[in-house]
């Protein structure tokens, strides 16, 4: 036991150090190599931001939202239209959609308090199929079909230029490692444990005393802060909106993202965002069987590592780590939770079951 | 606005809801009996008119096409669905979702490989048309509408007095039980995945000559569909059908006054309110 526990500490340590290490390489690597790469790493950060919302919401409020989309494509349809009515200040920029997403949040947390499960997922299905109409009722204000170029230049991004340069790429690693940090912060914090118990057990927290729909709205307007910073960095870095962007394809993605990373974990959904990605777009480049080969990985996914890529990698450690500690007093023996490899998506939806 | 122009757009409308209502009853079926909501419903629809485009290729008659159809996706299709989820039965519905979108994605490549990227025109079996005032409205439109009722009468039948309808039922409200009491679930299950894909592949091969057929011709129909058996009750095959017809009418006949995204819009927002409200209720129930 003390074997154990002299030995967490450590593995922590080298956590964190290992997260310092890889952000200090994600800043400093890729600008090494021209502007190809920072500008391919960039669109994986602008989508992964957004799975992470969808993985806090999934992971700490057990609630599966797939209209992530519809806060993401506001926001980034609000950069595009302040931006033609003459609001060319960054940081005004930044709050509208912020703002906006915030609004869109709002909407989905009203659904965490009156639906769960299945319902849940459902609502935020049609609400984001209903935002991808949003665009053809106001044609003038937003494009319609043919979308919205976003005004201003270099001057609304704070003068950093999308194309040239490393400045805008280091403005998204910034903005990541801010998300991600504050996100660990807030989950390793007492109101982030409850969200941990939350994930686990909804009713038990309930029990417990703790109001679940007070947290389950509390990170849905996180998740959407989140969300609503990743489209407005999608604004600006590519100066054009589209209908696509509000619609369920988007938020779709969004979800395998952070299913695939791995829900409870806050890097997994990025670095599932890169791997999928990176995947489609090469697989793309070497035949025209891209979709084919994401339906394997994706089946592959479901039925091997159901808990996600780095869900399933950090279960192969907790089992690694505790048939190395097991001792005569039997404290090593994995727990069947662990070692079911399914626990974190089976989690979701079953909230309707448990109450 | 004329009488004429709304007969004509409440007949596009009944066409619609009849079509949608067969793509639907299939989805609230799997839905009741399993709690599946297959996202590869669509590719099944799709599957279904690529099969009469075949079967019209080499000779055979639309209607052979139409069996030839129902019989290989309702079988094959069904039972090959049921084989790739039964291990995912007693897990939650996000992996569910996860393994039949991947089919879904590798469905519509297949078919891409195979038959290729473009449009298929299928002509309708019948090329009659009735006058309705000054418009002359094709027939085969009118026996789809026609068709879609005697099936959704006939799955209403099959539920509710033949043997196999009740022990679906009766699977789907408790698996358990009704394995205590003698239900072979396994066979139940079966036969809820050859109905579904059955229906779906109905659903296809019929609305071929009015869609054409391309490799996401299914996703089109996914979406409208998945709200119909929203709307209509999760897992309420009856309820799936009228609201599929009432919604095909609702819409072309609001399309003619107000923009049609305005329609599509209030139909959205109807949905989500009605599935709150029903979740509230669903809550109180449970409380009492």
């Amino acid at each position: 036991m003390d074997r154990v526990r002299a030995r967490a500490p450590d593995v922590r340590t080298l956590g964190v150090i290992a997260v310092v290490l890889v952000f200090a390489a994600l800043f400093l690597g890729p600008p090494l190599y021209g502007q190809y790469l920072p500008q391919r790493i960039s669109d994986y950060l602008i989508f992964g931001l957004p799975a992470l919302a969808v993985a806090l919401i999934a992971g700490h409020a057990r609630l599966l939202n797939v209209g992530i989309g519809a806060t993401f494509g506001v926001s980034a349809y609000t950069v595009a239209i302040l931006s033609h009515h003459s609001v060319l200040n960054p940081v005004l920029l930044m709050l509208g959609a912020l703002g906006a997403g915030v609004l869109v949040s709002i909407l989905f947390s009203i659904y965490a308090v009156v639906a769960t499960g299945l319902e849940y997922l459902l609502l935020t299905l049609l609400t984001t199929a209903a935002f991808a109409s949003l665009p053809l009722l106001s044609i003038s204000l937003t494009g319609g079909e043919n979308g919205l170029g976003v005004k201003g230049a270099v001057d609304i991004s704070f003068g950093l230029d999308p194309l040239q340069g490393n400045g805008f790429y280091w403005l998204l690693c910034a903005v990541t490692a801010f998300w991600c940090g504050l996100s660990w912060y807030l989950l390793s914090s007492r109101a982030g444990r409850v969200m941990v118990a939350i994930g686990r057990n909804p009713v038990r927290a309930a029990a417990m005393g703790y109001s679940v729909h007070a947290y389950q709205v509390a990170v849905t307007l996180y998740s959407g802060l989140i969300a609503a910073s990743a489209g407005w960095l999608y604004a600006l870095a590519h100066a054009f909106v589209f209908q696509d962007l509000l619609g369920l394809a988007d938020s779709v993605n969004f979800v395998l993202y952070s299913l695939i990373g791995g829900v409870d974990t806050v890097l997994g959904p990025l670095l599932g965002t890169a791997g999928l990605r990176f995947l489609g777009e090469y697989l793309g480049q070497q035949s025209t069987q891209s979709q084919l080969y994401v339906g394997v990985a994706l089946l592959t996914v479901v039925y091997l590592l159901p808990s996600g890529v780095v869900g399933g990698l950090r279960q192969l450690w907790r089992l690694r780590s505790r048939f190395r500690s097991a001792s005569p007093i039997g404290t090593g023996e994995p727990g069947p939770v662990e070692v079911a490899g399914a626990v974190e998506m089976d989690r979701l939806f079953s909230a309707a079951r448990d109450e | 606005m004329s009488l004429e122009h709304v007969a004509v757009a409440a007949m596009n409308g009944l066409v619609v809801g009849a079509s949608l209502a067969l793509v639907a009853a299939g989805l609230a079926l799997l839905f009741g009996v399993l709690g599946v909501l297959n996202f590869a419903q669509g590719d099944f629809y799709m599957l279904g008119a690529y099969i009469v485009w075949l079967a019209l290729g080499h000779g055979q008659s639309f209607w052979t096409g139409v069996v030839a159809a129902v019989l290989a996706v309702g079988i094959v299709g069904g039972l090959a669905l049921m084989t790739m989820l039964w291990p995912l039965r007693d897990r939650a519905h996000a992996l569910v979702l996860l393994a039949t979108l991947a089919l879904s994605l590798i469905m519509e490549q297949l078919a891409a490989n195979v038959f290729g990227g473009d449009a298929k025109p299928i002509a309708a079996p019948i090329s009659a048309r009735v006058p309705i005032g000054h418009t002359d409205y094709p027939v085969y439109d009118l026996i789809v509408v026609v068709a879609a009722v005697v099936i959704l009468v006939g799955g209403f039948v099959f539920l509710k007095y033949l043997k196999y309808g009740i022990w679906l039922r009766a699977v789907a409200q408790n698996r358990r039980m009704a394995s205590v009491l003698g239900v072979p679930v396994s066979r139940v299950y079966a036969l809820a995945f050859v109905l579904s894909c059955g229906l779906a592949a109905v659903a296809g091969s019929l609305l071929a000559p009015l869609t054409q057929v391309y490799p996401t011709v299914g996703l089109d129909v996914n979406l409208s569909a998945f709200i119909v058996v929203i709307a209509g009750g999760l897992g309420n095959f009856r309820g799936a059908a009228v609201i599929a017809l009432g919604l095909g009418v609702a819409e072309s006949l609001g399309s003619l006054w107000i923009p049609g995204v305005a329609v599509q819009l209030m139909v959205f927002g109807l949905v989500i309110a009605l599935l709150i409200l029903r979740s509230q209720r669903q809550r109180v129930l449970v409380r009492l």
